[in-house]
């Protein structure tokens, strides 16, 4: 299993500093991306590719909120896509009305903003628990949230 | 997979020797090369002044023409002169829509001409071009230089921008890079030096017209969205003031070309209010008055046509107007005001159009294979490319899974794991596909390979892996493997239909083989030069001098070395005219002593000689 904090030198938590990130992906870059190899042996070129391949999802999956969780799960050895546990179904009746809302009210821009703004919040605090849960290392009780939270992202997704 | 070790690139040899790498713009109309010298980019020109060279080529018999001498051999044959080929690079004959004569299907499907000259592929006509400009490069700068970065439309899909590769090899042409048009326009004109902005470039050149939409943020250049047509460009505004001609012409023999005089009005109009256009050069007594007033409203509606495609594109990219930073002007077809104008109004921001329109793409290249070819700090630019079509697998029910979503900075890889789907299936079919849309049929298909030798297990059972990368060109290589097995099978993705690693090395030995008929004919020529440099000397020195330095047989002496020198010229012996230059020279070594000694003692009485 690839870990990767450790391509940035991080420590696998939850809370990133992005600035930081940013910089150390870009340090990374500048030192394997192909175009410092460009006049390099083919083997060598291959490397670089590889590299600077690695870099890149590293990157991608640390800078996006849930890609960044679910990596914390799979390096815990915690399956989320096969977690048998069913989500809250208040939660999921709430956030269907939800879908079925935006779905018919397409045109009105007043109830879309007003659904974009619940959900923002809604997905800003489910984070933050999450994250307070994780640096517990309470992770079973942060995985149910973070189902919740994928659903979430969809709507939000979707809103965009 | 951790990050690997790699060694620095070597940077002591490379501070030491000042290490050449062209830039190629390969056009659909008209190609050109570029070179970075001192740190600024020059466009390379041909022995005439060009700067262009039409991507036009007749194929005859005996020779083969290209460039501006191909333009005027078009009408005397149609048939062997190709032009516009880029228009099909990559595409298999099936792809082809508008039906030419010319085509005929090639080998596995691919398009080929038929020309006097034989058989010609859309790549060896590309590779054609690229010698071309690669020689112009070398005679200019006097050296021999093989590393290029070639420009090609942020459109084009992996079939396209491997063919253009291929092409480049066979020219003998190593490819640092191939770098997406507008990303090349927007390096000429230091855009990547800003922190962060939205650019649009359009490029309204002679035959196509495309639209970019940039996205850079940090060394990140993201194209968010692309748009064109084909078949769109400053020919179109040709052919509408051809029509115009006709119309207010007395009756004339229609086969006359008039297009040369459409372009020059077309140019004329650029910058004057009103001309007087002649056409007495073709034998008609005749002038017509046209004002620009005129031309723009018989013009306007070509221009509209690419504000249409405009408008779409920045719809795709989800940004307005007022987030735009720069439009980059790029294409001949920019130098007109009335484009200029209605580009400038429709996106009401700055349009930068300082540099030559024609060649801001192969500068932007010559800068950044530059950099590459390791002439400038590593750590001054870092160019991060998106890949612009999604890569999916086929999955049950001619469904298309995108395993790599379009607009992901590459390089990039991902793996991703399949299973069986029936009780002892022993091999799985993998098929490779490029494009957004949701059904396999939709998109474009980049390969089909077969995983056999699968552990034969119950349905759901066996787990097969799949692995796609693709490299900072775009091009993706694809490998699968059965997990907890050594079952293992890699491909270097290839168009089906395109022409296969034996076919390309072949063509490669050939093209080496004319490279050194080349390189001698080039060698003959230099000694010729050389010759008639030494000649002229050599007899305005004897016309200033002979007669007080040196005996009646003495001249006798140099003036036959001087005659066989001049004879061996006639010849195509090039060894035989370097000889010659020798014995000429050493006839001469006694009078050029003589000379030194004269010249010694008039500096030193103070005067002046020669």
């Amino acid at each position: 299993m690839e870990n990767y904090f450790y391509i940035f030198n991080l420590k696998p938590t939850c809370n990133i500093d992005l600035i930081k990130l940013k910089q150390l992906y870009q340090d990374l870059q500048k030192k394997y991306h192909p175009d410092n190899y460009a006049t390099s042996t083919d083997e060598t070129k291959q490397k670089a590719v590889h590299n600077s391949s690695l870099i890149n999802i590293a990157y991608k999956t640390l800078n996006t909120p849930i890609l960044k969780i679910n990596h914390i799960f799979e390096i815990q050895g915690i399956d989320v896509k096969n977690d048998k546990n069913p989500i809250d179904i208040e939660f999921l009746s709430q956030h269907i009305t939800l879908q079925d809302q935006i779905s018919s009210s397409k045109k009105n821009a007043t109830t879309i903003n007003a659904i974009k703004n619940k959900i923002n919040t809604e997905y800003d605090e489910y984070l933050n628990n999450i994250c307070t849960l994780i640096a517990k290392k309470e992770y079973y009780k942060s995985l149910s949230l973070f189902k919740e939270l994928q659903f979430i992202d969809k709507i939000k997704k979707q809103l965009h | 997979m951790a990050l690997l070790q790699i060694a620095e690139p070597t940077m002591a040899t490379v501070a030491h020797q000042h290490k050449i790498a062209m830039g190629i713009d390969l056009g659909t109309t008209h190609s050109l090369v570029a070179i970075t010298q001192s740190g600024k980019p020059n466009i390379i020109k041909d022995d005439c002044d060009n700067s262009l060279l039409p991507s036009v080529i007749t194929y005859l018999k005996d020779k083969t023409v290209i460039g501006y001498d191909a333009v005027n051999l078009i009408h005397k044959y149609p048939m062997d002169t190709i032009s516009s080929s880029k228009r099909m690079m990559g595409l298999s004959f099936d792809d082809i829509k508008n039906y030419d004569l010319k085509i005929i299907r090639g080998k596995n499907n691919s398009v080929e001409f038929l020309t006097s000259a034989g058989k010609i592929s859309v790549i060896e006509v590309a590779s054609d071009i690229l010698f071309n400009l690669k020689t112009r490069a070398i005679a200019a700068l006097q050296t021999d230089i093989k590393d290029a970065v070639i420009t090609v439309p942020a459109y084009f899909d992996d079939a396209q921008r491997l063919s253009t590769k291929d092409a480049a090899k066979l020219a003998g042409i190593n490819t640092l890079r191939l770098l997406n048009e507008p990303t090349a326009a927007a390096i000429a004109y230091g855009l990547d030096k800003k922190k962060q902005g939205y650019f649009v470039v359009y490029d309204f050149g002679g035959g196509t017209f495309d639209i970019s939409i940039l996205h850079l943020s940090d060394g990140v250049f993201e194209v968010l969205a692309t748009a064109g047509d084909t078949n769109l460009g400053g020919d179109d505004i040709d052919s509408i003031l051809i029509d115009y001609f006709n119309h207010n012409l007395p009756s004339h023999n229609k086969n006359i070309s008039l297009k040369t005089i459409a372009r020059k009005t077309k140019e004329s109009l650029s910058t004057q209010e009103k001309i007087n256009i002649n056409f007495k050069e073709i034998g008609i007594n005749k002038k017509i008055e046209l004002d620009r007033k005129t031309f723009e409203s018989m013009t306007r509606p070509i221009v509209n046509k690419t504000i249409e495609i405009c408008r779409q594109a920045m719809k795709d990219s989800g940004i307005d107007n007022k987030q735009l930073n720069d439009v980059v002007m790029v294409g001949g077809s920019t130098r007109s005001p009335l484009v200029r104008k209605i580009v400038g109004d429709f996106f009401a921001t700055k349009l930068l159009v300082n540099i030559n329109p024609d060649e801001v793409v192969a500068l932007g290249a010559a800068i950044q294979a530059d950099i590459l070819i390791g002439n400038k700090q590593k750590n001054s630019m870092l160019l991060l490319d998106v890949n612009p079509l999604s890569i999916g697998i086929e999955t049950m029910g001619g469904i298309c899974e995108k395993i790599i979503p379009r607009n992901s900075t590459i390089p990039t890889s991902i793996a991703q794991e399949f299973t069986t789907f029936k009780d002892g299936q022993t091999s799985m079919s993998i098929h490779i596909l490029q494009g957004e849309r949701e059904m396999v049929a939709d998109n474009r298909s980049l390969a089909k390979f077969v995983l056999s030798n699968i552990s034969p297990k119950v349905a759901g059972a066996s787990r097969i892996k799949v692995m796609l990368q693709i490299d900072s060109d775009g091009l993706l290589t694809a490998s699968a493997e059965e997990i907890n097995t050594k079952n293992k099978i890699s491909v270097r993705i290839k168009p089906s239909y395109g022409i296969s690693s034996d076919d390309i090395e072949k063509m490669l030995l050939d093209s080496q083989k004319n490279a050194k008929l080349d390189m001698e004919k080039r060698m003959l020529e230099e000694q010729k030069t050389e010759a008639k440099r030494v000649l002229e000397a050599i007899k305005s020195a004897l016309n200033k001098d002979k007669k007080q330095l040196l005996s009646r047989q003495e001249i006798d002496k140099i003036n036959k070395a001087c005659d066989e020198l001049q004879l061996s010229t006639l010849s195509q012996d090039t060894k035989d005219i370097q000889q010659k230059i020798k014995n000429l020279e050493k006839s001469c070594e006694n009078y050029v002593a003589k000379r030194m000694n004269k010249a010694v003692q008039a500096s030193m009485v103070g005067q002046k000689l020669m």
